[in-house]
């Protein structure tokens, strides 16, 4: 069970990404599996990336985007836990980045809930080669 | 038409295991009619041991420039018909080629046909072989690579040759290509293939580097291009 005081990082040995048009497109190099997360996940992937406690992101969701503090921090910890699964991110209590300014005044924009979308059908391709040792070997599905 | 058959192997470094490689060419059932071996710019012994190969291998060296150059190198310099690829630090079973020219002549509309390659583990390694044991890296897996393709050449002028501008998943990205192309393939479910898995291994590379990543990123964004074409939300 995740706690909004916990660090959320990129498993970056295990992860190659790439934030696309808002959209982050998502690598498992250990199971060959690729992901889409559109807008707003891209935006969370982004805040991943910077190494933030949950709240942090959480807070940023409900700057960012038109929706109540109550439905971005159920939206944020689903998908965060949905990420973990995948092996995606890493959780942990301390290292947290530098943090994030305020986003400058403005009309917030639009919310879409985010989602996952997984891809195995390269899968055959991309897990052929064997993880670098002492990676996690966590079956492909 | 006569079959003749190129077998093409890049190599960079290799020295070490590049013997073996080509002995196990050499060993086939139905061996090549040419051997080429395209020195990448390496720094070690590799040219001394592809010369005690003279009677059966053309060797030919350039200023390093990646694994998909040297395979297009190859490519240039191939008179067969058909078209191989052996990396210098992996191993084909004796009846690889054989094998992959019997399904190809039974299936003419086939332009390529793959086997299934299996891992294994150089000695220094045995820590990481004993803990991959259960893993799905150790068993046969059905080999994307170029190691384990034999091609009908005609398909290089369809389907092009390697993107020398990618430093890894060039041949991911090849055969991709084939499949938009329509071309037909044969899977043998045979590990006809031995890659050998070490320290130095190139594909490491995408754990390292950022440039590499990027390559198979283009790989993954380009498919779902292609999938969201096919299927409009």
């Amino acid at each position: 069970m995740l706690s909004l005081s916990q660090v959320i990082s990129a498993n970056e040995q295990q992860v190659a990404a790439k934030i696309m048009d808002g959209e982050a497109i998502l690598i498992n190099l250990g199971t060959g599996a690729y992901y889409s997360i559109g807008s707003t996940g891209g935006f969370i992937w982004s805040l991943i990336e910077k190494r933030l406690p949950l709240q942090d992101i959480v807070r940023a969701v409900t700057e960012h985007y038109d929706v109540v503090p109550t439905q971005a921090e159920a939206d944020v910890l689903r998908i965060i836990e949905e990420l973990r699964t995948e092996g995606l991110v890493a959780v942990s209590t301390s290292n947290a980045g530098a943090g994030i300014a305020p986003p400058a005044p403005g009309t917030r924009l639009p919310y879409e809930k985010p989602a996952i979308e997984k891809y195995t059908d390269m899968a055959e391709m991309f897990a052929l080669d064997p993880p670098l040792p002492g990676l996690s070997t966590r079956q492909k599905d | 038409m006569q079959a003749s058959i190129s077998c093409i192997v890049p190599v960079y470094n290799g020295a070490r295991f590049l013997a073996e490689a080509l002995d196990s060419i050499l060993a086939q059932t139905l061996p090549p009619t040419q051997i080429v071996v395209v020195d990448d710019g390496s720094a070690d012994a590799t040219p001394e041991i592809a010369n005690a190969y003279t009677r059966h291998v053309t060797y030919v060296r350039q200023p390093n420039a990646g694994p998909a150059s040297a395979r297009n190198r190859g490519i240039g310099l191939a008179n067969g018909n058909f078209i191989a690829f052996l990396d210098a630090d992996d191993l084909w079973q004796p009846q690889k080629l054989e094998r992959q020219m019997q399904a190809l002549d039974t299936n003419p509309a086939a332009g390529i046909c793959i086997t299934y390659l299996q891992n294994f583990w150089v000695e220094e390694l045995a820590a990481e072989r004993e803990r991959m044991r259960d893993h799905d890296f150790a068993k046969p897996m059905p080999g994307y690579v170029c190691q384990c393709l034999l091609a009908r050449r005609s398909v290089f002028d369809t389907v092009g040759r390697f993107d020398e501008a990618k430093r890894i998943g060039e041949d991911t990205d090849w055969f991709l290509r084939a499949d938009r192309a329509g071309i037909g393939k044969e899977i043998l479910r045979e590990a006809l293939v031995s890659r050998r898995v070490h320290d130095q291994n190139i594909t490491y590379e995408v754990y390292r580097s950022e440039k590499a990543r990027d390559d198979l990123l283009d790989n993954v964004i380009n498919q779902l291009k292609r999938r969201r074409a096919r299927t409009p939300e």
